[in-house]
């Protein structure tokens, strides 16, 4: 039988992945991401915990996560909220202030590159370049087959790269 | 991409090519300058996205982990209007009847209200320019309202828009005054501040305040309570640091390894729920304030009194001291302190 302390490991490993993951996949409402990443380890203990297979539960976590997410796109609300702001601000406090506009820059172009991809092009480039699963990992979990991860993440890297090169010869004719 | 193994590229990085594939496409790669360019832009992509940081920190994620373990029918979810309101009671599926019986309390409530203004309003004349002769004398001559300290009219909108000969006219002024009796209840409460410390300075030289004066100026408070929201806010966070200070000072002073009496912690315990509650509010509210100090400040505080809350009848000393250990490497008695006295001072 699963242990509470196994779950705290568990989320102590995961938590922060998926809510980077949640993140780049809405586009960069953190508030929102921790809030649907929190809603998915709730329901893991309530509903969940100790009837996976071993090894199932982070699957488990990206699919739901990645529902919540679909279903967060389906709402007719999806503001910035202050919040969002004041927790950017607030982690770069240990950065100097060229980092920090270096990082936030980086941040928003990848923020603003994924979102120009389809959902399912979306989510599976994010859980193959950031969770480093393999294609049946990532079939598994946005239940689709594996030819299909592997032609949404050629088509996801397509894109960006040419999103990525147009940016780079506007930023170089600048 | 003109090249026909380009495609081959995406699979090569992610290690989904055989191991014979694997060894075509990198022979291939020693001749082809177009599939080397978008390898080499793949992989700089996913240094990129492996590169993003997420917004969170170690205090985030305790205190998330601590909400996810709290209560079993709790629900995180994003947070709309009903989730806030009914979170702060513990409640979070939505329930027909309560949403009824709330709706029923407020229109009830709501109803109390306007019976009151109403019969309070006919006790005085309607003429909107009134002004008892004793309360004009207490009124300081430097007072700022364009339109005196006076009860606040019956709504009369429908009535004057039947008339239609001189409706336009006789709804305007009307309008008008009501809409500067509305713009000006910041200020009439300024002139009401200022009435009172006039009617204070006036005591000291004998002069007695009289019970119309007060009535007027707890009427005029009541009209512009939305002026004065905030500072409740501050001074009930204030109230809340305080009083959570002295439970970690208590909390702190237990002594680990004594027989300890059960009542004491059973306090502690009650003591932690109710400010548990009172933090999540108080939270909220700093947060959608933009208050970005004390809403950290009630983040940290939260888990420690969700901890405390959850603590058994009689604990194990291991989960005092992991309690009173967090609370000493925060500093969170220090900074309970001078938030505060900082917030009660900026209140007076």
């Amino acid at each position: 039988m699963a242990s509470e302390d196994e779950f705290t490991m568990l989320f102590e490993e995961f938590y922060p992945s998926l809510c980077r993951f949640l993140e780049c996949l809405l586009g960069g409402h953190a508030a929102v991401a921790q809030d649907l990443a929190q809603e998915s380890f709730l329901q893991l203990h309530r509903t969940a915990w100790g009837k996976l297979p071993p090894g199932e539960a982070r699957f488990w976590l990206y699919r739901v996560a990645r529902n919540f997410a679909l279903n967060e796109f389906r709402r007719s609300q999806t503001r910035h909220r202050l919040f969002d702001r004041v927790m950017t601000s607030m982690h770069s406090q240990s950065r100097t202030p060229e980092e920090e506009y270096e990082r936030l820059e980086r941040r928003e172009l990848v923020l603003e590159m994924l979102q120009s991809l389809p959902e399912d092009q979306r989510a599976a480039l994010l859980l193959r370049e950031q969770e480093q699963m393999s294609y049946r990992e990532i079939g598994h979990v946005l239940n689709i087959s594996e030819s299909k991860v592997k032609i949404d993440i050629f088509r996801a890297r397509t894109a960006l790269r040419e999103c990525w090169t147009r940016r780079m010869r506007a930023v170089a004719a600048h | 991409m003109s090249c026909s193994l380009a495609d081959r590229i995406s699979l090569l990085i992610d290690g989904e090519l055989l191991p014979v594939e694997t060894g075509a496409i990198e022979r291939h790669l020693l001749d082809c300058a177009e599939c080397q360019q978008i390898r080499t832009d793949f992989l700089n992509l996913r240094c990129q996205l492996d590169a993003y940081e997420p917004t969170l920190d170690q205090l985030a994620v305790q205190t998330a982990l601590a909400r996810v373990l709290a209560k079993p029918d709790i629900t995180i979810v994003r947070q709309g209007w009903y989730e806030r309101f009914s979170g702060a009671f513990g409640v979070h599926r939505f329930n027909p009847a309560l949403a009824a019986a709330v709706l029923l309390v407020v229109f009830a409530g709501a109803l109390a209200f306007l019976f009151y203004r109403l019969h309070n309003d006919r006790a005085v004349p309607s003429r909107p320019d009134y002004v008892p002769s004793d309360r004009q004398s207490a009124l300081p001559s430097n007072a700022t309202s364009p339109t005196p300290i006076t009860q606040s009219q019956p709504s009369s909108g429908p009535s004057t828009s039947k008339d239609k000969t001189g409706g336009a006219h006789a709804s305007g002024p009307q309008r008008r005054e009501q809409k500067a009796n509305g713009q000006t209840a910041k200020v009439a409460a300024k002139s009401v501040r200022d009435a009172q410390t006039a009617s204070r300075s006036n005591k000291r030289d004998g002069v007695i305040a009289t019970d119309s004066e007060m009535a007027s100026n707890r009427e005029v408070e009541a009209s512009s309570a939305e002026a004065v929201r905030p500072e409740d806010a501050e001074s009930l966070t204030a109230r809340h640091l305080e009083q959570s200070e002295l439970l970690l000072r208590a909390f702190r002073n237990i002594r680990i390894g004594e027989a300890v009496e059960t009542s004491e912690f059973s306090y502690e315990r009650q003591r932690a729920q109710q400010l548990f509650y009172r933090n999540i509010m108080l939270r909220r509210e700093a947060d959608s304030a933009g208050d970005a100090q004390v809403a950290s400040l009630l983040d940290s505080l939260e888990p420690i009194l969700l901890d405390i809350a959850n603590l058994a009848n009689q604990p194990q000393d291991d989960d005092v001291r992991a309690i009173k250990e967090r609370v000493k490497r925060k500093n969170l008695v220090a900074l309970l302190q001078v938030n505060s006295a900082a917030l009660a001072r900026a209140n007076e």
